[in-house]
């Protein structure tokens, strides 16, 4: 017998009926900002715990001249100067509508330079959530080009945090129309140990429906050391991706 | 190696171990948001309950003791959540999502069946609206979340027996809203 059915076998069959009209009222699907979301506040806290541990007063003080502080200035700083310059060569030398368009397409391509160093330069950072931060800047960037995928697929490979790698994976998720980005996944699945990003591996070949996982995930299935939540998980994502 | 069932992973979060509740939020995420969603038929709103919820397990996390289900623990707090979001509000207001599926806007191409479809669904909406947040709360959680009587029970501090009697008045009480909404059309 069923949990539904020891629900309601004390009721009549109006009542029954109604129970079962209870069922048409389906829960939407929530939107991956609430996964990001809630990553980016647990990253925030236990950035928080680490403070709270091991840092002094001086070394609170050290940290207003890290990347952190730095790399924003250097951004915002290197934007304006770009954004200046560009307006005094549209303001005097001005010869007409088509230079006008090749400007404001240069200056973008310039920005969007910008934004792409520094979404490199601050997945060096030392401080995880300024690493999640940088890549969630590839949402700003209109054309993702292979330089970013690299830079992502390795985040999503070698980062020491699995949020910062979750992140990662997320971003990367949103790329998999590139033939790489599903390779690479396809392959993850394989030598991934962190269960934590298993279970979201298996997330992304079902959200993906990607069929070709499903030998890597079977192989998986066979070691002894997995864990039980994941063997689970990676079962039911096997029926899934086979019917 | 050490299972990693809901307790453990909730007492190595309590240590210090906060990357442990990323793990949790993926077993959890779907349920919880169901939870939060038929409680205020709200999806946006709903997701950041979710958030709210997840943040209070975290600051409260020296609460969960683990000699209870994990469970239990989370769903006490995600009541409390919903209590304090409707109590800053000064007052209950349940709405449906003008977006969702089957509420209120009805597609000129919809087929009569759809239409009649969508029609039920919002009327059993506004009769889930009608019931106090006490006996709606009951349908959610043996209906939406899947709970047995014991489960609920243990959530609500009370009787196997007592929640079993509560859920068949809660419906009972349902059918005679829907009754009378139909008779007034």
């Amino acid at each position: 017998m069923s949990k539904f059915q020891q629900n309601i076998d004390n009721f009549n069959a109006e009542e029954k009926a109604l129970w079962h009209q209870l069922d048409d009222i389906k829960t939407p699907v929530a939107s991956p900002e609430m996964k990001a979301n809630f990553y980016e506040m647990l990253d925030q806290f236990q950035s928080k715990e680490k403070l709270v541990k091991k840092e002094s007063s001086w070394e609170k003080f050290i940290t207003l001249f890290t990347p952190k502080a730095s790399l924003r200035v250097a951004y915002t700083l290197a934007l304006m100067a770009v954004t200046g310059f560009a307006g005094y060569q549209l303001a005097h030398t001005n010869n007409g509508p088509n230079d006008d368009t090749a400007k404001v397409t240069e200056l973008s391509n310039e920005v969007h330079e910008m934004k792409e160093m520094m979404m490199l330069a601050m997945l060096q950072n030392p401080q995880a959530t300024e690493r999640i931060k940088a890549v969630s800047y590839t949402k700003e960037l209109v054309n993702v080009d292979e330089k970013i995928i690299v830079a992502l697929i390795t985040t999503f490979r070698d980062d020491e945090n699995d949020n910062v790698r979750m992140v990662a994976l997320n971003a990367l998720i949103k790329q998999a129309h590139k033939p790489i980005v599903r390779e690479t996944l396809i392959e993850a699945l394989m030598v991934e140990k962190s269960p934590l990003i298993q279970v979201a591996l298996a997330d992304a070949m079902l959200k993906l429906q990607e069929k070709k996982s499903v030998p890597q995930l079977k192989q998986r299935l066979k070691e002894n050391h997995l864990n039980q939540f994941v063997k689970e998980k990676f079962s039911k994502t096997i029926v899934k991706l086979s019917t | 190696m050490e299972a990693l069932n809901d307790n453990n992973l909730m007492l190595k979060v309590k240590a210090g171990e906060l990357d442990k509740m990323g793990l949790l939020f993926e077993r959890y995420q779907k349920p919880i948001y169901s939870f939060m969603y038929h409680s205020t038929h709200q999806a946006a709103l709903s997701e950041d309950l979710v958030q709210n919820l997840f943040y209070r397990m975290i600051k409260y996390k020296h609460t969960f003791i683990g000699d209870g289900q994990f469970t239990t623990w989370m769903y006490y707090l995600a009541r409390n959540v919903i209590t304090d979001h409707y109590r800053k509000k000064t007052r209950l207001v349940y709405n449906d999502d003008i977006n969702d599926t089957g509420s209120g806007l009805v597609e000129e191409k919809m087929a009569d069946t759809d239409i009649i479809k969508a029609q039920q669904n919002d009327d059993l909406k506004h009769a889930l609206s009608k019931l106090n947040e006490d006996t709606r709360e009951l349908i959610v959680l043996s209906k939406y979340q899947e709970l047995s009587y014991k489960e609920i029970a243990d959530i609500l501090e009370t009787t196997e027996g007592n929640i079993k009697v509560r859920v068949h008045r809660a419906i009972a009480e349902l059918r005679k809203i829907m009754t009378k909404t139909n008779k007034n059309e």
